[in-house]
Parts: C-alpha cells; sequence; structure tokens
C-alpha cells in the first residue's frame, strides 16, 4: 500500500509539473520544434544537391517535414497563449512550410538548380 | 592458442550483437537534444550489462541450468508467471521495434514503405530460425554486425573534443528540457540492459556445455565485449551531437536519423546507416524471438534447441513463431517504430526490477553458483543502476507520456 | 533408491524431469500425497498439468486459468501422474523410468507436432 502511495505521488508531481509549463516555455518549445524541422529541411535540400541521398528518401523526409509543421500548427491553434505570440508562431511555420513545399517540388522536377535556389533564398530570409 | 581464439570469438560475438535498434535510437536522440551530457547513462548502462552478462554465464557454468529454468525452480511456478508474463509482453514490443528498426532499413534503400516489408522480413527470419542451428545464428549475425564499427570510424573522423566526451561519462544535471532528458536517460539504459540478451546468453552456455572452467574465459569475453558495444553506442551519440546538433535538428521522427554518416561518407554513408540498421536489427529480432521460446521452453520443461529438426521441438518452435507473427502484425499495423523503441525502452527500464532482483538473489544462492557466488562488489553495482533506472522511469515515463 | 531425506518443495517441485533417454518430460507441477484412514500420509505421485499450474496460481485468477488449461489439455486424462517408483533419481534433475515419447507427458508436444509444425514442409 505503500508502495502505491508512493506511485500515486509520482505521478501527481509529473501532472503538474507538465501543467505548469508557463506559455513562455510552450512557445519557445514550439519554435524549437519548428527549428528542427527547418533545419531537417535544410539538411535534406544540401545532400539532395550532393547527390548523397536518394531522391525518393528526400521527398518522404519532405513529407514527414510537412506533416510534423502541419501538426505543430494544429496544436499551436489550441495551445492558452496570448493572440499576437500565436500569430508570429503561425507566421513563422507558415514560411517553414512554403520553405519545404517548395524544395520538395524542385526535388520532384529532379531540378538541382531550382533547389539551390530555394536553399539559398530560406538563408537570405532567415538569418537567426 | 585455442583459448586465445575463444576469447576473441566471445569478444567478437558481444560487440557484434551489441548494436540494434534501442541503442541506435536513443543514442542517437540523446546526442542530437543533449550533445554529449548523456554519454554517462550509456556508461552505467553498459557497466550494469557487463556485470549481468558476466553472472548469466557464470550461473550456466556452474549449474548447469538456465535463467528461465533456475528461476522456476528456486521460486516457483506462482512466483515465475510473473516474470514470464512481463518478460513476454515486454518481448513483443521489443521484438516489433526491431522487426520495424528492419523494414525502416529496407524502406530507405528501396522507398517501399515500411510496413509491407513487415511479412517478408519476418519471414526471413522464422525461415533462419526453421532451418539455422545455433552456432550459425550466433556467429553469421555477430560477424555481420560488426557492420555497426562504421559508426566508431565516423565518429572518429569528425574530431569531436574528447576531453568533453571524457567529461561526461558522469553524471550531469540537464540544462534544458529536464523532462525529457530524464526519459532519454533511463531509454538509454533499457537499451542497454535488455534482460532478452541475459536469457539468450545463458541458453547459448547451456547449449555449448560450459563448465566452472569456462568462467574465467566469459569475465574476459563479457567485459571485453560489452565494452566494445558500449562504445559503440556512443559512437552513435557523438556523431549525432556533432550532426545535428549544431543545427538544433532534434530527432523525432526515424527518417532525420538515416542522413547521419552522409558528412563523412557522402553517400555511402547513406547505404551503410541503412546496412548498420538492417543487419544489426535482423540479428536482434533472431535473438529476442528465441528469448522468449527459451523463457517459454524452460519454465515449461520442454524440449528447447536450436540443433534438431523443427518437429522434434514442436512446442519450442511455435513459440518463437508466434512471438515473430506477434511482433510482425505490431509491424504491420504501421506503429512507428521510433516512438515504439523509445516506448519499449523505458518500458524496459521500468520492469527491470522483475528480472534482476531474482537473478541476483539466484547469483548469491550456494546451491546455483557454489563457491562462484557474486561478490558484493557487483551486487551493489547491479542494485544501485537497476535501483536507479527503475525509480527515472516510474517518474518519467508518465510525464512524457502525458507531455508528449 | 536408497534412504534419502529429501526436501520436497525445495528439491522436487518445479524441477525438471529426465526421462529414460535423457530428454526432458516437462517439470514437476505438483506432488499428491493420500491419506490412508490409520496411516500416515504418503507421497504417491508427481503431478504435470496445466490444471495442476492453474492451482497453484492465487485464488482470483484459478477460475480463468482452469479454464484455460482445460481447453488448451489435449491428453485424455489432465492431469498427468508419475508413481514415485518410478523415481530413479532425484538431484540436479529427477531422473524417471519412463519413455517421455511413448508416455502422456509429452501429449502437447506430440499434438503440436501433428497438427501444426509436422504440416509445415521441411520439418
Amino acid at each position: 500500500m505503500r508502495v502505491k502511495g508512493c506511485v500515486h505521488g509520482a505521478v501527481l508531481l509529473s501532472l503538474a509539473a507538465c501543467g505548469g509549463k508557463s506559455p513562455a516555455e510552450r512557445i519557445a518549445e514550439h519554435d524549437l520544434e519548428r527549428t528542427s524541422w527547418e533545419q531537417t529541411t535544410q539538411l535534406v535540400g544540401e545532400k539532395w544537391i550532393a547527390s548523397q541521398i536518394p531522391t525518393a528518401y528526400a521527398h518522404r523526409t519532405l513529407v514527414t517535414a510537412l506533416q510534423e509543421l502541419a501538426a505543430q500548427n494544429r496544436a499551436i491553434g489550441s495551445e492558452s497563449i496570448d493572440d499576437s505570440s500565436r500569430a508570429r508562431l503561425q507566421l513563422v511555420l507558415a514560411r517553414s512550410k512554403k520553405f519545404t513545399e517548395r524544395l520538395d517540388s524542385a526535388i520532384a522536377d529532379d531540378d538541382s538548380s531550382a533547389a539551390v535556389s530555394v536553399l539559398e533564398r530560406a538563408v537570405r530570409r532567415g538569418a537567426k | 592458442m585455442k583459448r586465445l581464439l575463444e576469447i576473441s570469438l566471445g569478444v567478437v560475438t558481444s560487440i557484434g550483437g551489441f548494436l540494434e535498434v534501442g541503442s541506435l535510437a536513443t543514442s542517437a536522440q540523446a546526442g542530437a537534444a543533449f550533445g554529449f551530457q548523456l554519454i554517462w547513462a550509456i556508461v552505467l548502462g553498459t557497466l550494469c550489462l557487463i556485470f549481468l552478462i558476466e553472472m548469466s554465464g557464470r550461473l550456466a557454468a556452474v549449474s548447469k541450468k538456465t535463467l528461465a529454468g533456475a528461476m522456476r525452480e528456486r521460486f516457483g511456478y506462482p512466483f515465475f508467471v510473473i516474470p514470464l508474463v512481463a518478460m513476454t509482453v515486454l518481448g513483443v514490443l521489443v521484438l516489433a521495434s526491431e522487426l520495424g528498426g528492419l523494414c525502416l532499413a529496407l524502406q530507405l534503400v528501396t522507398g517501399v514503405s515500411f510496413p509491407w516489408w513487415a511479412p517478408i522480413a519476418l519471414f526471413g527470419a522464422w525461415l533462419l530460425l526453421w532451418k539455422a542451428t545455433f552456432g550459425v545464428i550466433e556467429q553469421g549475425a555477430s560477424l555481420l554486425g560488426l557492420i555497426t564499427i562504421v559508426f566508431a570510424v565516423a565518429a572518429w573522423k569528425l574530431h569531436p573534443d574528447w576531453s568533453a566526451v571524457a567529461r561526461h561519462a558522469l553524471p550531469s544535471a540537464p540544462t534544458h528540457e529536464k523532462a525529457r532528458y530524464w526519459f532519454i536517460a533511463v531509454s538509454i539504459m533499457g537499451a542497454s540492459i535488455a534482460p532478452y540478451l541475459l536469457y539468450f546468453y545463458s541458453s547459448g552456455a547451456v547449449e555449448d556445455k560450459w563448465t566452472e572452467s569456462d568462467v574465467p574465459i566469459n569475465r574476459v569475453t563479457a567485459t571485453i565485449g560489452m565494452s566494445f558495444g558500449g562504445l559503440l553506442s556512443i559512437a552513435v551519440l557523438i556523431v549525432s551531437a556533432l550532426v545535428f546538433l549544431p543545427r538544433g535538428i532534434r530527432i523525432d521522427r526515424f527518417d532525420q536519423v538515416a542522413m547521419m554518416l552522409t558528412p563523412v561518407f557522402g553517400r555511402t554513408g547513406f547505404y551503410l546507416f541503412a546496412a548498420a540498421l538492417g543487419v544489426a536489427c535482423f540479428g536482434a529480432v533472431l535473438e529476442v524471438a528465441l528469448s522468449m521460446a527459451y523463457m517459454m521452453a524452460q519454465g515449461f520443461g520442454w524440449r528447447w534447441t536450436e540443433d534438431a529438426r523443427p518437429r522434434d521441438v514442436a512446442r519450442f518452435t511455435l513459440a518463437y513463431t508466434a512471438t515473430l507473427v506477434a511482433g510482425g502484425i505490431i509491424v504491420m499495423i504501421g506503429v512507428d517504430p521510433l516512438a515504439l523503441t523509445i516506448l519499449s525502452m523505458a518500458l524496459t527500464a521500468a520492469l527491470l526490477p522483475i528480472a534482476i532482483v531474482p537473478f541476483l538473489l539466484l547469483m548469491n544462492d550456494p546451491r546455483y553458483v557454489g563457491t562462484h557466488r557474486n561478490g558484493w562488489f557487483g551486487n551493489i553495482v547491479v542494485c544501485g543502476i537497476v535501483g536507479i533506472a527503475f525509480v527515472i522511469a516510474i517518474v518519467s515515463i508518465p510525464l512524457e507520456l502525458l507531455g508528449g | 533408491m536408497a534412504d534419502v531425506n529429501i526436501a520436497l518443495i525445495r528439491d522436487v517441485l518445479d524441477l525438471l524431469l529426465i526421462d529414460r533417454d535423457g530428454e526432458p518430460m516437462g517439470r514437476v507441477d505438483g506432488i499428491v500425497m493420500t491419506w490412508q484412514p490409520d496411516a500416515p500420509p504418503r507421497v504417491t505421485h508427481l503431478e504435470m498439468g496445466g490444471v495442476t499450474l492453474a492451482q497453484r496460481l492465487p485464488r482470483p485468477l484459478r477460475p480463468a486459468m482452469l479454464w484455460l488449461a482445460r481447453a488448451l489439455s489435449t491428453r485424455a486424462r489432465d492431469p498427468y501422474r508419475i508413481p514415485v517408483e518410478r523415481i530413479v533419481h532425484v538431484g540436479r534433475h529427477i531422473q524417471i523410468d519412463l519413455d517421455a515419447s511413448r508416455s502422456p507427458a509429452r501429449a502437447s508436444e506430440h499434438w503440436v507436432r501433428d497438427h501444426i509444425i509436422g504440416r509445415i514442409p521441411g520439418s
């Protein structure tokens, strides 16, 4: 019975910790996640241009990236944060989505130079 | 000279069989999210495993009994049912993870979606178990598994700060994302301290008819082999830390990991990764399926050798077939292999005490190990590490499930 | 067998049974003692079977496990009892003076062989 109490305590602690993430922390979390997928797209682009990864794999990974970004968009929609933060997050998410779609399109057309310019444009735009 | 050959074979067997989807996935996630910070988890997990594997061999050599058999005899059937059920459920999840890893490797190379590969991969594994003998499987899987050395080569070529690597062999507190840090730490430990390895190892020792004179060699091969294996996991972590962390890429989906070796090996690196993943997982699928069949057969007193025709060990054959099919179904449903892997590794850590505590009691019982009882140091190390893993697991798993 | 004191639960129960040819024939799932009206209780049989195992489980689990054991049973009479006179040696294993392949001990093994594994080519 003692053990049961301990486990219950641990679960409650965990729940408390979870719900206790401040809005700022959750926004930061979203930024990190988006960056991760943006950078994944970047890496896929670089590797594909250098012929280091097959086209099928590149396309599949970009599709995954788009799925993840879409899921994030939905999650942000239901987050309890202020409207201006929400708007900013969704704006940068939309840009990442565009970036990934453009790259995917270039790869589908087997167009190296288009891919290169998509990457260059992204670098120019997003100096973080 | 012959001894030297035996030792080398034992070491090679251990290295080749160490890296599988669990250690790959958890080390890659750790490196990408926390750099070198979680190296200590791999060190602790490997240290514990070395002690446990050595014990498993010693038990078999002295008592001439396998771990499962000894557990039923020493603790009785009503108790034995608990680890039997727990390890079987866990085993199916782990098998599904390894099978998933194998199918993902095939997906990488061919572009065909991983669930489609499940029936084929399943059949291939089953056919090998059906046809081959224990020796062929053990040696074959391990020799092929040496391909995982590419990770060590890649880590070397990326010139990490070795002093930073060494420094992080000691535990440190997380600076950010605390919940995730501890969850990945416990998954790493669950990936290293895999109970199925212990059932597999003791069965092999009994199958090879070890005696007390094999105890010293076992100590050497277990230590060197598992240490090298742990170093391979650390290599994966280092490569991931140097390739993904600087870009801020977190490993959330499997697709991302596949590019890991391209900075060092170019296009070949992509295929090397797929090959290493595929081979390592294939070996693990065989081992996990066999381990579960061993546990059931030894627990109930069936014949259980791999060196007989399937019809002569019918229940044993049915056991490994059933576990393969169960794992295969999970993969065919399309459960994300990465998520499944991380979860089953964390669950393993949470369930470790069920498997390890009775084992430790056996290793201190002169009726089973005679004069070769555990030293106090071994007992403390294993108890301590398993205890730590358990505590972290029961706190961090609910957190992750709720937060993820 | 010579006069030897044997701790039944510790050294007999759950141990591996080995037949005349050295092949495993299951484990001691239960021990049967008989009471005569005016004689002390005697150990008469070693018992094997899913039914015996089910009865050793905690009370709440018993009905379900008993049902399962009976449903999966392939023997004409379950549980299977081995007279203690057949015991040759008690040590690391329990040596039995029987040929397992001709006894009901391996009933489920034969059933699985004949109905499942044996039907697959190459077995």
